[in-house]
């Protein structure tokens, strides 16, 4: 079992995936180390959850509705004001197999700080946010 | 039964010298002497029907030329003729030539003909237009990556889930909420599958339903309503339903389920949040039962609203082309039709067609109505069991 972390000052991580049980699956994960987790469910709520709430750090889907997590990827990272703020891409797009039916979404040429595929190992997951979130600092 | 007699020398003797020739042309595989320059001597009709083009305007003219347009000769790599003019041995090779703005996919073998003393005089090119099959290949490929795509979305989250509650400490009650949830996600797993399996049958013409009597809402309506419940919850949506819960139909309840498990997908995955989905039922006094589904969202554009139903035709970037097709499949057995109308809504009412006045649809949200019919007089099957 994974230990819980008692005290943590807030650092919010922003969750943007169209899949609320993965969402939720994310937040317990990410709540074990005391980050406050906000979410949306599309790209459009998710630009507008950037705005609003100011997150260190996005975990973003690329197959989202109404926005595509890479077009929303490119968007924040050409944006000074969004720019810093790490980008993980957690996708259920494999780089090699999906590319012929998703070819928009081709991962190595997204400006995205990290990328993994889905499902992650929680201790991974928490290991990459860490890592993310000391180098932005 | 005498030599003059025989079928062949009948053949050349009404064809005379192009006994041959005819044959040739009679072929439905592209034919193409060249002589060691790249001139074109000879095409049958296929060939000019490959490269739309009248005889007069091919032989003569250098081959590269009359497929892409050249005015030299392609690499070596790339040019089965210019392999074969080299080795002086047979070779294949893929040829790709744009005709009115498509692609045309075609196999190449060619050969040597060698003249007199072994001296290579002419090749001889045949083509396979294989442009339809390189297509069905494409599509193919396309949708196995589609069903692993969708197959993986819910495993990947069940895996998710079940990492969560195998190696952090949870309370049981949350612990309860997770285990719902992987059973809600298997059962939606299994719906995919279920329809790639449906969509192989009526690929193989192996479709047949079982209609028998039912009671619609009961049999049909409630098993489809409570499987969707979770996510319309989790989208703030809810479903209104004005199906008189007495009504009885002749259909195959678990396929009008798999119609509707794919309208109420579409409806809540590509619907507005916190609004509300209607499931209607009409009786216009004809021959079929009228039923509906719409939501609020983005209408979808006059021009896609027939073609939507077509073999994988999408137009979103994450569906599959092939529920809808299922959807039409399955509605069709049951003698019925399926059509999207544009609708209007107010104040959880809904009004679809073109009878909606102006004034209304300024004052509403729009959305889609995907209305389809079931022939009231289907013929009951008895089944035994």
């Amino acid at each position: 079992m994974i230990e819980r972390c008692k005290m943590r000052p807030a650092t919010k991580i922003l969750v943007i995936d169209d899949d609320p049980d993965l969402v939720e699956a994310l937040k317990i994960i990410l709540e074990i180390e005391s980050y406050q987790v906000v979410s949306a469910f599309d790209g459009k709520e998710g630009l507008k959850k950037v705005k609003e709430e100011n997150p260190h750090l996005i975990i973003l889907d690329l197959l989202l509705p109404k926005e595509d997590g890479d077009v929303l990827c490119r968007e924040l990272k050409g944006d000074p004001r969004y720019a810093d703020i790490p980008i993980l891409v957690l996708t259920a797009v494999a780089e090699k197999v999906d590319i012929k039916v998703f070819p928009e979404h081709k991962i190595s040429s997204l400006p995205a700080d990290d990328y993994v595929h889905k499902p992650i190992q929680p201790q991974d997951l928490l290991d990459r946010v860490k890592k993310l979130l000391a180098r932005s600092k | 039964m005498g030599q003059n007699n025989r079928p062949v020398e009948k053949l050349e003797r009404i064809l005379g010298e192009r006994f041959g020739i005819e044959i040739l042309n009679a072929m439905g595989i592209a034919i193409v002497v060249l002589d060691p320059d790249f001139n074109i001597i000879w095409a049958n009709r296929e060939y000019r029907k490959v490269q739309e083009k009248p005889e007069e305007d091919i032989v003569g003219k250098k081959c590269y030329e009359i497929s892409f347009g050249h005015n030299r000769p392609c690499t070596v790599e790339a040019c089965a003729v210019r392999r074969t003019l080299k080795t002086k041995k047979d070779s294949k090779g893929l040829k790709v030539i744009k005709r009115r703005g498509e692609e045309k996919q075609l196999d190449v073998y060619s050969f040597p003909l060698p003249g007199p003393r072994g001296k290579l005089s002419y090749v001889v090119e045949v083509i396979e237009d294989n442009t339809q099959l390189y297509k069905l290949v494409e599509l193919s490929d396309r949708l196995t990556a589609f069903a692993s795509h969708e197959l993986k979305t819910p495993l990947a989250t069940i895996y998710q889930l079940t990492t969560v509650l195998r190696q952090i400490d949870l309370p049981p009650e949350k612990r309860k909420v997770l285990f719902e949830r992987i059973i809600s996600r298997s059962q939606h797993g299994l719906k995919t599958v279920e329809n790639f399996l449906i969509y192989s049958k009526i690929k193989a013409g192996e479709l047949q339903i079982t209609p028998k009597k039912v009671n619609f809402y009961r049999d049909v309506l409630e098993r489809v309503l409570d499987f969707h419940k979770d996510y319309t919850l989790k989208k703030g949506m809810r479903f209104i339903c004005d199906v008189p819960k007495d009504l009885e139909v002749i259909c195959d309840a678990d396929y009008v389920e798999v119609i509707y498990n794919n309208l109420l997908t579409n409806a809540i995955k590509y619907g507005e949040e916190d609004t509300e989905i209607f499931i209607g039922y009409g009786d216009k006094g004809d021959r079929y039962h009228y039923f509906s589904v719409a939501s609020i969202g983005e209408p979808i554009p006059e021009e896609d609203r027939e073609v939507i139903f077509k073999r994988y035709v999408t137009t979103r970037k994450d569906g599959s082309g092939i529920g809808l097709d299922v959807v039409r499949e399955l509605i069709t057995k049951h003698g019925g039709k399926i059509w999207v109308e544009p609708c209007y809504f107010l104040s959880g009412k809904c009004l679809s067609g073109e009878t909606v006045s102006q004034e209304y649809k300024d004052k509403t949200k729009e959305g889609n109505n995907f209305v389809f019919t079931i022939l009231k007089k289907l013929k009951e099957i008895q089944v035994s069991h």
